[in-house]
């Protein structure tokens, strides 16, 4: 979707990566030798219980985190070793996220929240297909485009949310948790949203939750535990 | 009360560093007035010192006789606020000469003063310029000791009209710093009453005067008006006992030291009543710079009440830094059950304890200011430095209070839901709904009107009595039109400001300028909070301008009083 044009091959990958929090003997092992790759437009959920490491593993993805050891790749160039500033050239010229909660912008209302994300990714080099306003009508807030955060529902918010994320024209998108404010219908909504999203633009997606029904609606699955990867499937 | 306390403090502590931000930038806006309160007690204090130290005889009490005179000297030295107490005596002479090498030197009329031989240590109105008072012997003034072309050793003779001559031996020559005082009319019903010195003084011991001179003469009567005003003319011994009242009696500001002195005075009259009334010279003095401290009154009012303001809307800035976090704090332990008594103690409790830290550093830090600009010692009192204390601790605690209060009053108003949100929904504040700020700036205009109109003026003009008179609803048009216009200024934020950044920005910002001014336009409380700053910062430079007219009016007054015309300093010639 960058400049465009859905990208093609391997996205993003994580090659014996592992990260530890902490020093000596107060060190948590988030992560222990991981081993995940993501190809472009595919679908995976990271699934597992609460600190089995899903949000860790999204933010190496994303290249938020530099793993303790091993190395992450994004289109084959490596992610890990680059500085803080090109980390964040390259997420905003490909990566986007939704996180649980919303984090809108307060004093932005809807359309602004969205046209300074496109605003953002422009000045990265990336354009969406859409101007913010279409986004917001293809989540289905057109009518809500001057409205301020504090003015939308939870769900509304994550629609904003995404919309914002497409504004970036994202060749990966992130989710953590990214229903876990909503209600099971809302949830239902915002999920058909994001594959629908998902077959018009061509982004892959990669999406991190506990519930094992939101897992199972997704191509391949990756089960993690205790920052270890327990089971990984395709269907 | 011992779990909000423990709640309180982990709150606090867990997030140390805005914990310590507030203390800090409360500690510094409080130090402000701290160092005001220093600075001008001490001011105050000097000026008291001043007085009293300009005052070389504190209070003269005639009485009838030398004997009297005596015993009633040595009971008042015993009392705990007398530093000295001691008999004297003035009296008149009609001529003096002195037979030398070169002949003899006259001079005529003039006074006597007795007093005891060690009197000059503790009492300055007069010093040796050569030798000493000896028993049996005479000082003179240095002027008559020049007219009589006398020195240390020759032999002067004392005529008093009818009475005996007596000769003298010199034993020393003094210069009398203080004769308008020493040689007044002592009337205590009229009080001070310096005036015109005798030519000529000659200084006695007392014993050798009561011995000697005194026999001769007729003792004045204390109740006398007969005592006469013109110096020199005096008919008759005034015996009296002078009395310096002891420094550390006279403390603070001039008018308590002016209030104290009065007191001591009254307490020696009554304790010797009948016996003995005084004249108060130190009173006199005191009362003079007591006036003259109207002006570091002003200043306080001019000054340190803004200052003080300024401070306070600091402190307050300070607190609201953790606004927000509190706000969705709160109003989840309120979603878990906590009463509203509990959650106010918990942001009392926490206020208190961030301003008792931040007033103790506040207070620190204006003692360090003070000590570090003023050169020598600042006075600092065990009183006024808790004083200062105090007060640093009290306003930083009324600035912690007043925003954290504030959110738990206003978070307490809401429902749990909408305290919890990330984002709140505003609402005009009840000032605005009130036009607080129209009325303020109305009442302000009218009591400008009614000012200029009755011709009410700080300043004397030089037909008045020449007393600085301030009147607090001079006051009143200022303090009001400086709270009129900062709530305009923030009203007009909420309206202008708001539609010309809307406007600026346009409908769909894509740019940059319009993020920036569409997020601007929306951020009411904090561009609200840095206006009220801005306001109280322009307060604060038209106090100051307000009170350098003021003065300068005062001082051109003062100098059209005096002199008759304007002072033009010029530089000396090279």
């Amino acid at each position: 979707m960058s400049g465009g044009a859905a990208a093609t091959g391997r996205l993003a990958e994580c090659r014996g990566t592992s990260v530890c929090y902490g020093r000596d003997g107060s060190a948590v092992t988030a992560l222990a030798d991981v081993d995940v790759a993501i190809d472009a437009a595919e679908a995976v959920a990271l699934w597992g219980p609460s600190g089995s490491g899903k949000t860790t593993l999204l933010h190496l993805l994303g290249g938020l985190l530099v793993p303790s050891a091993g190395s992450v790749l994004w289109r084959g160039e490596p992610l890990s070793s680059l500085d803080s500033a090109a980390r964040g050239r390259a997420r905003a010229g490909g990566i986007a996220y939704v996180f649980q909660g919303s984090n809108l912008l307060p004093t932005f209302t809807a359309y602004e929240n969205v046209a300074f994300a496109a605003w953002a990714a422009k000045r990265a080099g990336a354009r969406a297909q859409l101007e913010p306003d279409e986004l917001l009508e293809l989540v289905g807030l057109a009518s809500k485009l001057d409205a301020l955060p504090s003015e939308l529902s939870g769900g509304e918010r994550q629609r904003v949310a995404i919309a914002r994320a497409l504004a970036q024209a994202p060749d990966l998108l992130l989710c953590d948790e990214p229903t876990g404010h909503l209600d099971s219908d809302t949830a239902g909504r915002v999920l058909d949203l994001l594959d629908a999203l998902r077959g018009r633009f061509g982004f892959a997606l990669v999406i991190a939750t506990h519930d094992r029904d939101i897992a199972a609606r997704y191509p391949r699955l990756i089960g993690l535990a205790d920052g270890r990867i327990l089971e990984q499937a395709s269907s | 009360m011992n779990a909000t306390l423990q709640l309180a403090r982990a709150r606090l502590g867990r997030s140390p560093s805005q914990t310590a931000t507030q203390v800090v930038v409360l500690a510094a806006a409080v130090a402000l007035l701290g160092a005001m309160i220093v600075f001008i007690g001490h001011s105050l204090q000097t000026m008291t010192a001043s007085a009293t130290r300009s005052v070389p005889l504190d209070l003269q009490g005639p009485v009838r006789s030398y004997a009297e005179a005596r015993t009633l000297a040595a009971k008042i030295a015993q009392l705990p606020y007398v530093s000295q107490a001691s008999p004297a005596a003035t009296a008149p002479f009609t001529g003096v000469s002195h037979s030398g090498p070169e002949g003899i030197s006259s001079a005529g009329n003039g006074s006597i003063l007795a007093v005891p031989p060690d009197y000059s240590r503790k009492v300055d109105t007069f010093r040796f310029l050569r030798g000493s008072l000896q028993p049996g012997q005479i000082v003179l003034d240095q002027q008559l000791a020049a007219t009589l072309q006398a020195q240390i050793g020759d032999s002067v003779a004392l005529r008093n009209g009818s009475s005996p001559t007596r000769r003298f031996r010199v034993s020393g020559v003094a210069l009398v710093t203080s004769p308008d005082l020493l040689f007044q009319p002592l009337q205590p019903q009229l009080g001070p009453a310096p005036a015109q010195p005798p030519a000529n003084v000659a200084i006695l011991a007392l014993g050798t005067f009561a011995r000697t001179i005194a026999p001769h003469l007729h003792s004045l009567s204390p109740a006398s008006i007969g005592s006469p005003a013109v110096p020199g003319a005096q008919a008759g011994v005034q015996w009296q006992v002078q009395v310096q009242v002891s420094p550390a009696a006279l403390t603070g500001t001039p008018s308590h030291a002016f209030t104290r002195s009065g007191q001591i005075r009254n307490s020696l009259e009554r304790t010797f009543t009948g016996r003995i009334g005084f004249v108060d010279n130190l009173s006199s003095a005191l009362e003079t710079a007591a006036e003259d401290a109207l002006y570091a009154d002003a200043l306080f009012i001019m000054l340190a009440v803004p200052g003080a303001l300024l401070g306070l809307g600091l402190a307050y800035l300070a607190a609201l830094g953790t606004v927000e976090r509190d706000r969705r704090e709160l109003a989840l332990l309120r979603a878990r059950g906590a009463s509203r008594r509990q959650l106010l103690g918990l942001v009392a409790i926490e206020a208190a304890i961030v301003g008792s830290l931040a007033g103790l550093l506040g207070a620190g830090l204006a003692f360090t200011a003070v000590a570090l600009l003023i050169k020598g010692s600042v006075g600092l009192t065990v009183a006024r430095a808790v004083t200062v204390v105090v007060a640093c601790i009290a306003l930083s605690m009324a600035g912690a209070q007043a925003a954290r209060l504030a959110t738990g009053v206003r978070m307490l108003s809401d429902t749990v839901a909408e305290g919890r949100r990330s984002v709140r929904r505003t609402s005009r504040p009840l000032w605005q709904r009130l036009y607080l700020d129209l009325a303020a700036l109305v009442l302000s205009g009218l009591i400008y009107w009614l000012t200029a109109s009755t011709g009410f003026s700080a300043v004397v003009n030089p037909d008045s009595n020449p007393t600085l008179s301030l009147s607090i609803y001079t006051f009143f048009a200022p303090a009001l039109l400086w709270i009129g216009t900062t709530l305009l200024l923030l009203r007009v934020r909420g309206r202008v400001f708001e539609l010309v950044a809307k406007r600026l920005a346009g409908n769909r910002p894509s740019a940059r300028r319009g993020f920036l001014l569409a997020s601007a336009a929306r951020r009411g409380a904090a561009i609200n909070r840095g206006l009220l700053l801005v306001g109280l910062l322009l307060a604060f430079g038209v106090s100051l301008g307000i009170f350098a007219a003021t003065y300068d009016q005062q001082a051109g007054v003062d100098a059209q009083l005096t002199l008759g015309a304007d002072v033009t300093a010029t530089a000396p010639p090279a």
